[in-house]
């Protein structure tokens, strides 16, 4: 009981109450499937949620939800704890990766036996002159790619064979991605920005509740151009966790911020990483940044050039550059 | 290229349009000059050849040409009816005269030989005759088997068309030419003439030689004397052409308005595209001058391969067409006029396109300070559409709120868009409207109004009698005689030559029928006049007309019109035929009949028709729908593929290039939305969706722009000779919203497959 007044006290803590709940919402299904009407029935129901919280409305679905899978939760239940990364088997499993373009009459070699694993909850920090390989790794970690040759494994699922539908069923469910120059559709106020992805997601957070965790709550309504770079840059990392993904890819999330902006949207990623357990890589020219990771992993010319762990991570507030 | 290729298609038919009419009204003056079409023509009943000198006396009358016109019935292989032929004298010397022939095939006949003849091109086509053949005829009674010596062609005859037919029916008539002396003796005519013409001086002149002919031909029958604008061929080809140059205006205006939107959207697109370049041009120094000129020179490169496309594109069509033309107006050459006016408006109007195409985004690019163009465009301002002002924003998905406000953002070019969907839309129902109005016209006209199998007209005027000898022929049904005189109609300054026909009353078979398809009361006194007629003679019912009838004494009347009603051919004026007997103090006595007829006996009667020496001419009812449908639905099936093809490219090329400008503004979002889950069909939906909410919005402004448009393509056909209501079905309109519907379906379809190759990634790369 003691927890849960605990993790009721901030709103971050109530979406990994929420979440939990909805973990336990996914045991109970298994465990008794006749329990809701269908799926179907329940995304639908939530879309209509959504709907009446972009009017200012309460959710009616989802409350009256979350108490039926309250009522449901089995007790023995408790929150995830975070295992040392190590223990735990790898999220991805990169083995002997390669990659080469064609750029004209030349073969670009972009990456040259990469072997990697990476594990859930850590916090990946790669860094890398430009043409190091860092991009083509993330892109193909992101399932925007396909390797040359070599082997990218995500838990049990060999990405590197995978078809196009396949990688954008990936990328739909497991992955948020974050970009140095946002990418906020226009003409979509934030918290719709939110909705089109939430949308087709399959058991994502509502849009405003992803926005209470980047601390953008009043900016619902507000269209980009209303918003300043870290801001838009925030709603940037709500759209991508509000599907709860595992996995978040930062490319140069901080490159267009000044530094103060930049250590706001840190840290708003680094929050995501230890409060809902998300495995994070950021990719960067800014090696300041690399005392914010678990890992550091370094790139040069196609290949790992070092591998840093960190013993104690530096909180986002405490860097310079 | 895409711009080139529409401004192309827009150039290309303005051109093909006007070049075609230039070389029709080339050809077709130049037939006139070369071969002497007279200036005015009279036909009598019969007149001695010294009346022929007393006209050439007339002041302003340089060269008279007196000859004998009949018509004869002409017994063919082809059809069972017997067909009309006019036979018209010709001289001696092919280059003498007036109204001369040009012989296509064969020869110009020798008088001194035996009895030769030329035929007129189109009849010998229909009928399948040929130089050395011979055709049958029934000449002053007797029947005559007449050699051909030739094929010919005359500036009188460009389109031969009896007078009151919607069409030529070139298999029932035609024109026989038969040497001069040969015709005396042949239609009991030695040394004298039934038909003169003449040519003048100066056309100022007009008025007052055709009083003097009247009054000289008076007491030799003459049916008055009426100059070339009245003539029936050179009025129709008038009013044909007139027609042509309406539609060679509204058609190619449509498609340069429709280039005009896309040229001006692309150009636009493009230059705000190249902001950044232009940026670091500036910054490396270059003055807004010469940014300036650069894209002046590109524009100008763009815009003249578009119009070069077109104006050679449009020459070439424009000869093809020309030959399509050609086969309905002969002249003995055609000629292709390069319309250089129309390839300078062209040039004109690919200028001004291409300005303000570019003009307003170049000068925004330019004036924009290169620190500020060289930065990434910073989002753009937007603002909740109409829909969620109207509280209905809750309904919507955040796609179909990118859709509409997008759309409502980018208000010139989706309203540009919306136009020239509409335009399409309008094109279509534009192209199809006609078959609707034809429809029409068939069923009032000839299913309606005229109920008769046949028309007989004889060719004087015969007593009463003959009506019952008619109801003794086989397979005839009913009789209903006529009886026409001519008349010159004259209300004030307004002068109209042409037949009055007396009706039995009421009549059954030839029905005069009002607006809602009611028999119009002909009362015992008075004319009932056609719509058209009542415009030319600025009359209304209730006004007097002087009626002059032109039977050889000179007898004015005036007469009180007792109705007005609509009809779609040439003027007609009706009366009660016992008011018209009295009028002109004359006993009972028939000009024709109308018959209807048990078509089982169909053959027989037309055997005994052609022995009937006073037949000159017998026309059926159901070889004139016949032959509208054979010649007039063939031309409207096509005009209405033509159309369809019209609207297609129109549809597809702005449906292309909306998607195409979408696609680059868009990119950056649908390429973020790909990689953050979306899968292609529903990204594809988000661009595709504005591409539907423009078509489904163009189809409901598109389809009254379709009923102005057609309305005002029947103004402007609207001659003397064709009256065109405006019918348009619903089917019509359906088939319009269904074609538009359909064509955007299918570039939407291309446009999806253009999408499904985009490395949407790449996109987003080259961005950043």
């Amino acid at each position: 009981m003691s927890a849960h007044v605990r993790i009721t006290k901030s709103v971050l803590d109530r979406t990994i109450l929420y979440r939990l709940y909805c973990d336990c919402a996914a045991i109970a299904h298994f465990a008794a499937p006749n329990s809701h009407a269908c799926p179907g029935t329940h995304i639908a129901l939530e879309r209509f949620d959504r709907r009446r919280s972009s009017m200012g409305l309460r959710p009616r679905y989802s409350q009256l939800h979350q108490l039926k899978v309250l009522r449901s939760m089995p007790q023995q239940i408790s929150p995830k704890v975070q295992s040392p990364p190590h223990k735990s088997p790898a999220v991805f499993s990169v083995k002997e990766l390669t990659k080469t373009y064609r750029m004209g009459s030349v073969d670009v070699h972009a990456l040259r036996g990469i072997d990697l694993d990476l594990y859930a909850g850590e916090f990946i920090v790669t860094l890398g002159p430009s043409g190091s390989g860092k991009s083509t790794l993330l892109n193909i970690l992101g399932g925007l790619d396909t390797p040359s040759t070599g082997l990218v494994k995500y838990h049990d699922h060999d990405l590197s064979h995978a078809d196009d539908d396949e990688l954008t069923r990936f990328r739909r469910e497991h992955v948020g991605f974050v970009f140095q120059f946002y990418n906020l559709v226009a003409g979509l106020t934030a918290r719709e920005n939110i909705t089109i992805v939430t949308d087709i997601a399959l058991n994502p957070f509502e849009a405003d509740t992803a926005l209470q965790i980047v601390d953008l709550e009043d900016r619902a309504n507000h269209y980009p151009a209303q918003l300043s770079g870290g801001e838009q840059q925030r709603v940037a990392i709500a759209r991508a966790i509000a599907k709860r993904p595992e996995i978040l890819l930062c490319d140069e999330p901080t490159g267009a911020l000044d530094i103060k902006t930049g250590i706001v949207v840190l840290e708003a990623i680094s929050r995501i990483n230890r409060e809902l357990g998300t495995l994070v890589v950021v990719i960067t020219h800014n090696s300041s940044i690399a005392g914010m990771g678990d890992r550091v992993i370094s790139l040069a010319d196609g290949q790992i050039s070092d591998i840093k762990v960190n013993a104690q991570r530096i909180p986002a507030k405490e860097l310079a550059w | 290229m895409a711009i080139c290729a529409i401004l192309a298609c827009g150039i290309a038919i303005f051109v093909m349009a006007t070049s075609t009419l230039r070389s029709l009204e080339y050809s077709c003056e130049r037939f006139y000059e070369g071969y002497k079409l007279a200036d005015i023509f009279v036909h009598v009943r019969r007149a001695p050849n010294s009346l022929a000198k007393q006209i050439a006396q007339i002041p302003n009358v340089s060269e008279v040409h007196p000859r004998i016109v009949q018509g004869v019935l002409v017994d063919l292989q082809t059809i069972p009816e017997p067909a009309t032929a006019l036979v018209s004298s010709i001289p001696d010397d092919p280059a003498s005269g007036l109204n001369r022939v040009h012989i296509q095939q064969g020869y110009y006949p020798d008088p001194s030989g035996s009895l030769e003849v030329i035929v007129s091109e189109q009849f010998a086509k229909a009928n399948r005759l040929h130089p050395g053949g011979t055709l049958e005829a029934t000449i002053g009674g007797r029947k005559e088997r007449l050699r051909i010596a030739g094929i010919g062609m005359s500036p009188e005859f460009v389109y031969p068309v009896r007078a009151g037919e919607f069409m030529a029916d070139n298999r029932r008539f035609g024109i026989i030419w038969m040497p001069h002396r040969q015709a005396e003796a042949a239609f009991d005519m030695v040394g004298a003439f039934n038909d003169i013409s003449l040519k003048t001086n100066s056309p100022n002149s007009h008025s007052g030689i055709i009083a003097e002919v009247d009054r000289l031909t008076r007491r030799y029958g003459g049916q008055g004397a009426y100059d070339r604008s009245e003539q029936v061929s050179y009025r129709r080809l008038a009013d044909e052409l007139y027609q042509l140059r309406g539609m060679a205006i509204i058609m190619p205006l449509i498609f340069l308005l429709v280039a005009a939107f896309l040229v001006n959207m692309v150009l636009a697109r493009i230059v705000h595209r190249q902001q950044e370049q232009i940026a670091t041009l500036r910054a490396f120094g270059y003055t807004a001058r010469e940014i300036a000129w650069h894209y002046v020179k590109y524009v100008a490169v763009l815009m003249s391969c578009g119009t070069a496309l077109g104006v050679v594109v449009g020459m070439m069509v424009a000869v093809k067409q020309t030959e399509t033309y050609g086969e309905f107006f002969r002249f003995p050459r055609i000629t292709n006029v390069v319309a250089y006016d129309s390839i300078s408006i062209s040039l004109l109007v690919s200028a001004l396109v291409g300005f303000f195409g570019s003009a307003s985004a170049l000068l925004r690019a330019i004036r924009l300070p290169p620190a500020v163009a060289m930065r990434p465009e910073a989002p753009g301002v937007y603002r909740s559409s109409f829909l969620e002002k109207l509280g209905l924003g809750w309904l919507l998905s955040p796609v179909s709120l990118m859709i509409l406000r997008r759309l409502e953002r980018n208000k010139r070019s989706t309203l540009l868009s919306i136009l020239s969907m509409s335009l399409a839309v309008a094109i279509l129902v534009l192209g199809s409207f006609f078959e609707d109005t034809i429809d029409y016209i068939i069923h009032v006209q000839f299913e309606e109004a005229q109920r008769q199998d046949l028309t007989v007209a004889f060719a004087e005027r015969v007593s009463p009698e003959a009506k019952y000898e008619l109801q003794h022929m086989p397979g005839v049904q009913q009789v209903e005689p006529f009886r026409t005189v001519p008349v010159r109609l004259q209300h004030g300054a307004h002068v109209r030559l042409m037949s009055l026909m007396g009706l039995e009353n009421p009549p059954r078979l030839f029905r005069v029928l009002d607006e809602q398809h009611r028999d119009v009361e002909i009362p015992s006194q008075g004319l009932v006049i056609s719509q058209k007629l009542a415009e030319i003679l600025g009359v209304t019912e209730g006004d007097r007309l002087n009626v002059e009838f032109l039977t050889g004494e000179s007898q004015t009347r005036s007469v009180e019109i007792a109705a007005v009603f609509p009809n779609y051919t040439d003027p007609v004026a009706v009366i009660d035929r016992s008011a018209l007997h009295g009028l002109l103090g004359e006993g009972e006595c028939l000009s024709g009949v109308f018959l209807s007829i048990d078509t089982a006996f169909e053959a027989e009667l037309f055997d005994s028709l052609k022995a009937k020496p006073s037949v000159a001419s017998v026309s059926s009812k159901q070889a004139v729908i016949d032959g509208f449908n054979e010649t007039l639905a063939e031309s409207l099936r096509r005009m209405r593929t033509i159309n369809g093809i019209f609207a297609a490219i129109i549809a597809f090329g702005t449906f292309y290039n909306c998607a195409l400008i979408t696609l680059a503004e868009r990119s950056r979002d649908l390429a973020t939305l790909r990689i953050l889950g979306m899968t292609r069909g529903e990204v594809s939906r988000i661009l595709l969706g504005e591409l539907a909410v423009m078509t489904l919005v163009s189809i409901p402004i598109g389809l009254p722009l379709g009923y102005i448009l057609s309305d005002l393509t029947t103004t402007m056909m609207d001659t003397e000779s064709h009256r065109i209501p405006l019918v348009i079905e619903r089917g019509t309109f359906a088939y319009a919203s269904i074609f538009i519907i359909v064509a955007a379906a299918v570039s939407a379809a291309v446009v999806r497959t253009m999408m499904d190759r985009l490395d949407l990634l790449a996109v987003l790369k080259a961005k950043e």
